[in-house]
């Protein structure tokens, strides 16, 4: 999977858990983790340029596409206060409603 | 002798079918959100770095790609026109039944990555059936497989302007599936086909109707040859061809994607699926795709039959 820079910021551990329980197949785990994770990323994102001015969200859809962690970490701390608390906020909230989907779908 | 009914196809509903559907359904969602809510950041930054190809393995490109999900939404196309009879994408059925089952003696049923032995056999191949150079590569450059799912995309907007109230033809206008497919809310990979529509030509037009978006961010070595594939995939023909019916078009690389976890290989626009007969249900499905070796751009971009 791909690293993110907020990555370390994040636990999956639950959902890999939870496929575990699922009839699967490894390459079907691997394929639902991708989605899990690229939907994840797309709701930190979100989060982050909820909380920038217009001008800020270019310049951090810049920094995501060729900066460095270091440049989007300063760029953010110098903007948003307790970024990371809210990245893990919506890290969590989606990672609930991924496993309330996967309990639903063992439940089935 | 009276044939034995057969049996209906059912098919089992998995785990893994269950929960993709419901995460793809949170995702397609959330992302038209997303889109939605910062679309000057997302417009800016497709501005500045038009070459989407570029972004695609980047942690923005995971935001960019057009293809994450079969476009248009509902995939309940039963009700299409019956026109699709009239069209002159119907198979032949001589010449492709021999040309389908020439290719499946190589491919089998299933789609799969395929050996170099088996590339080159069904370049020959199809050189053969239509009449044109084709090869899995040219000059040492290609993608990362030949056989795959494609999918449906959107059109994609051709000149600054450019709406589906005047992206298509009346008659194409009154095929359901052209229509309802909908505009890409990005641009392709190349940025616009045209400049303004005072520029825009027949052949962009061409150009947009026929294009596929394949994931040149796949292809061996890409990071290591990037400017040698940019130039090399920008517009580059290919042949596409439904493994299962034989039918087939020359069509043009016009962007990039689907993401790696869609588990499809590549996109076609609306008319290359329409031509493929592959719109309708889960607008996927099996396909041939291999380059086009036409320096001099004489081999017209639409379908082609086996001869």
């Amino acid at each position: 999977m791909k690293k993110f820079f907020y990555s370390h910021l994040v636990d999956t551990d639950s959902l890999t858990s939870d496929l575990a329980e699922l009839d699967l197949t490894e390459s079907q785990r691997k394929e639902l983790m991708e989605i899990a994770h690229v939907h994840t990323h797309q709701a930190v994102v979100d989060a982050i340029l909820s909380e920038l001015s217009e001008e800020d969200k270019k310049k951090f859809l810049e920094l995501l596409s060729f900066g460095s962690n270091d440049e989007i970490w300063k760029h953010l701390n110098e903007r948003v206060a307790k970024i990371e608390d809210k990245i893990m906020d919506v890290a969590k909230k989606v990672k609930k409603e991924l496993r309330e989907d996967t309990a639903k779908v063992k439940k089935s | 002798m009276i044939p034995k009914s057969k049996k209906p196809d059912k098919r089992i509903v998995t785990h893994y079918d269950l929960l993709k559907k419901a995460w793809l359904k949170r995702h397609k969602k959330a992302k038209k959100l997303l889109h939605e809510k910062h679309k000057e950041a997302f417009d800016y930054i497709v501005e500045k770095m038009p070459a989407k190809e570029q972004l695609a393995s980047g942690a923005a490109g995971a935001l960019m790609l057009s293809s994450v999900l079969p476009a248009g939404g509902s995939v309940a196309l039963g009700s299409i026109s019956d026109k699709q009879t009239e069209t002159v994408h119907e198979v032949q059925v001589d010449k492709t039944a021999e040309f389908v089952g020439e290719l499946k003696s190589t491919t089998g049923e299933n789609v799969r990555p395929l050996s170099v032995e088996e590339e080159s056999k069904i370049s020959a191949v199809l050189s053969k059936y239509f009449k044109m150079n084709v090869n899995y590569q040219i000059n040492g450059l290609r993608l990362n497989r030949t056989y795959g799912l494609i999918g449906a995309e959107q059109h994609l907007v051709r000149y600054p302007g450019d709406t589906m109230a005047g992206h298509l033809t009346t008659e194409e206008a009154n095929n359901r599936f052209l229509y309802s497919s909908g505009m890409a809310p990005g641009r392709g990979a190349w940025g616009y086909f045209a400049n303004s529509k005072g520029e825009f030509s027949d052949r962009d037009r061409e150009r947009e109707k026929w294009y596929i978006a394949v994931q040149t961010f796949e292809a061996p070595n890409y990071n290591g040859r990037l400017s040698e594939y940019r130039d090399f995939f920008k517009w580059r023909k290919m042949l596409v061809v439904n493994a299962k019916s034989g039918q087939a078009v020359v069509a043009d690389i016009a962007d990039a994607g689907p993401a790696v976890f869609t588990g499809k290989h590549l996109g076609g626009s609306p008319e290359v699926m329409y031509a493929l007969n592959l719109h309708e249900g889960m607008r996927k499905g099996a396909v041939l795709y291999f380059f086009i070796d036409d320096p001099d751009d004489k081999i017209p971009l639409g379908p082609v039959k086996p001869t």
